[in-house]
C-alpha cells in the first residue's frame, strides 16, 4: 500500500523525493502538503482506488492514509 | 518653530482631511480616503464604545505641517492584557522636528491613560488603512490602503521607532497555464463537506442583509488570532455595511455555506474603484459618482478584501473554491489583475495559494512599535 501510495504522492508533488517518504512522513510538516494539495492527493486516490471519500478525513501522516486505504479497500 | 493642537473646530477638521490631499496632490499613487468618511469620524470625536482617539495638527508659521490620529483601542488591549496605544494617519512634511512634536503630544496623551507602548499606523479593525508603506512607491495604491512618501520610515525609526511586523503585497494575473486541478478540487471540497456556493439570484441588498450576520461571524472567528485584530463592535459593522452597499458587486463576492445556510467561508473582491475617486479628492460629487459605479459593474482592477475559511474546514480544500472563481474572473478579460492587499509577512500558507496565478509581489508595509515609558521623544 504504501509503495501504491507514494506513487500517489508523486504525481501531486513532484518535487518531493518519495525514497525518503515513510509511513510516519508528516503531511504538512514534512513534505510541505496545504490544504489543498491534500484535496488534490485525496481525488487522486479517488481516481487510483475507485472510491468515493463520503466525507472529509484528518490525514496526518502517509501512515493515516495507508491505514485509512486498507480499511476500505 | 512647530507647534501642535488637539482638532477641534470645523476649520481644523478641514485642515485635518485636506492635509494629505495637498501634499499628494500631484502623486499619481495616492488614492484619498472618502472625504465624507473622513469628516464624519472627526465629527464625532473618534470615540466609539471599544476606542479613545484624539486627532492633533501640526502648525508651523501658521501653516498646517502634519497631522496624527492617535488611538486606544480598549478591546485589543483587554484581549492581550497590553496597555497599548496606535497612531494612524500620520502625515507630515520631511521635517524631523514636525514628526517629533506630533509623536511627543501623542504619547503625552497615551502615557496620561496609563499607555506604555505606541505601535502603528494601525485604526480602529484591521479593516482600516493600515501599515506604512515601505516598498513599492511607484505602485498604485488600493482603495483599502494609505500611500505615503518614502521618507515616512525615516522619520519614525528617527523617534525610536522599530519593525512590529511587516505585511507584502502581490498583484496577481492570469496564469500562463491554468491548474485544471483546482477546479475539480473545488467542486469536490464543496461537496465531500456538504457545502455550497451561496446564490446570488437575489438584489444585492438582500444578498448582504441574509449574509451579513453570518459573515461578520465567520470573520472574527477565522481573523480572532491575526496580528492587531479584535471583533468588530455592532456600530463598526452597520458602518462597514454601508461602505459596502455602494461598491460591492455580487459577482466578486463568494459565500460558501453549510446545508443550514451558516457561513463558513468567504471570499470578497472590491472593484478597484480607486482611480475614480482620485480626481474629487474623495469626495462623492455626482461626477466621482458616476466613475465608482462605472467601475463597480466593469472593473479592470478587483482588490482582494476579505477572505477567509473557517477553523472547521481550514484543511477541506475550500480555498480552492475562492482561487478558482478568482481565476474565472481574470479567464473572462474583462478584469485584468487582483491586488491582495495586505498579507502578514509570515502568514505562508496564504502566499503560497498565489502560486496558482501569475503573481508578482510589489509592495510592502510595516507596522512601528515604540516602549513609552520615561523617555521622551
Amino acid at each position: 500500500m504504501l509503495e501504491q501510495l507514494k506513487e500517489i504522492l508523486g504525481k501531486v508533488l513532484p518535487h518531493i523525493d518519495m525514497s525518503q517518504v515513510t509511513e510516519e512522513t508528516r503531511l504538512i510538516e514534512d513534505l510541505g502538503c496545504d490544504s489543498l494539495t491534500i484535496m488534490m492527493l485525496s481525488m487522486e486516490i479517488e481516481d487510483a482506488f475507485k472510491f468515493r471519500f463520503s466525507e472529509f478525513v484528518k490525514f496526518e501522516t502517509v501512515g493515516d492514509v495507508c491505514g485509512y486505504l486498507e480499511s476500505r479497500i | 518653530m512647530v507647534t501642535v493642537r488637539e482638532v477641534q473646530s470645523s476649520r481644523d477638521i478641514k485642515e485635518f482631511i485636506e492635509l494629505p490631499l495637498r501634499m499628494y496632490k500631484d502623486c499619481p499613487w495616492f488614492v484619498p480616503p472618502l472625504y465624507s468618511d473622513e469628516k464624519k469620524l472627526l465629527k464625532s470625536g473618534g470615540n466609539t464604545e471599544d476606542a479613545d482617539a484624539l486627532f492633533l495638527l501640526a502648525e508651523r508659521d501658521g501653516k498646517t505641517v502634519g497631522r496624527l490620529q492617535a488611538l486606544i483601542q480598549k478591546q485589543y488591549n483587554v484581549k492581550h492584557n497590553s496597555a497599548q496605544m496606535r497612531f494612524n494617519r500620520f502625515d507630515c512634511l520631511d521635517d524631523p522636528e514636525i514628526a517629533s512634536a506630533l509623536f511627543k503630544a501623542a504619547e503625552k496623551w497615551g502615557k496620561d491613560r496609563g499607555m506604555n507602548e505606541i505601535c502603528g499606523p494601525l485604526g480602529y479593525s484591521d479593516l482600516d488603512r493600515e501599515g506604512l508603506l515601505i516598498e513599492g512607491f511607484e505602485e498604485n495604491s488600493t482603495f483599502e490602503e494609505q500611500y505615503n512618501f518614502p521618507y515616512y520610515a525615516g522619520l519614525l525609526e528617527g523617534l525610536g521607532f522599530s519593525k512590529d511586523a511587516d505585511w507584502v503585497e502581490y498583484e496577481l494575473k492570469k496564469p500562463e497555464q491554468r491548474n485544471e486541478m483546482l477546479s475539480r478540487v473545488a467542486k469536490r471540497s464543496l461537496e465531500i463537506n456538504k457545502l455550497h456556493v451561496a446564490s446570488h439570484d437575489m438584489p444585492k441588498k438582500q444578498y448582504i442583509n441574509k449574509y451579513r450576520d453570518g459573515f461578520f461571524a465567520c470573520l472574527d472567528e477565522c481573523y480572532r488570532e491575526l496580528y492587531g485584530t479584535v471583533p468588530l463592535s455592532k456600530e463598526a459593522q452597520d458602518e462597514l455595511i454601508d461602505q459596502f452597499m455602494l461598491i460591492i458587486n455580487k459577482k466578486y463576492v463568494v459565500f460558501i455555506c453549510d446545508e443550514q445556510e451558516k457561513v463558513v467561508g468567504f471570499g470578497i473582491c472590491f472593484p478597484g474603484f480607486g482611480d475614480a475617486v482620485k480626481k474629487s479628492g474623495g469626495r462623492l460629487t455626482p461626477a466621482a459618482l458616476f466613475r465608482i459605479l462605472k467601475v463597480v459593474n466593469r472593473p479592470k482592477t478587483i482588490d482582494l478584501g476579505l477572505v477567509a475559511i473557517s477553523p472547521e474546514y481550514q484543511r477541506a480544500g475550500l480555498n480552492a473554491v475562492i482561487l478558482d472563481g478568482l481565476l474565472d474572473i481574470l479567464d473572462e478579460g474583462e478584469v485584468i489583475s487582483c491586488e491582495t492587499n495586505l498579507n502578514l509577512e509570515d502568514n505562508t500558507a496564504v502566499q503560497a495559494q498565489w502560486k496558482y496565478f501569475s503573481a508578482r509581489q510589489h509592495k510592502r508595509r510595516r507596522s512601528y512599535i515604540k516602549k513609552i515609558g520615561d523617555q521622551t521623544c
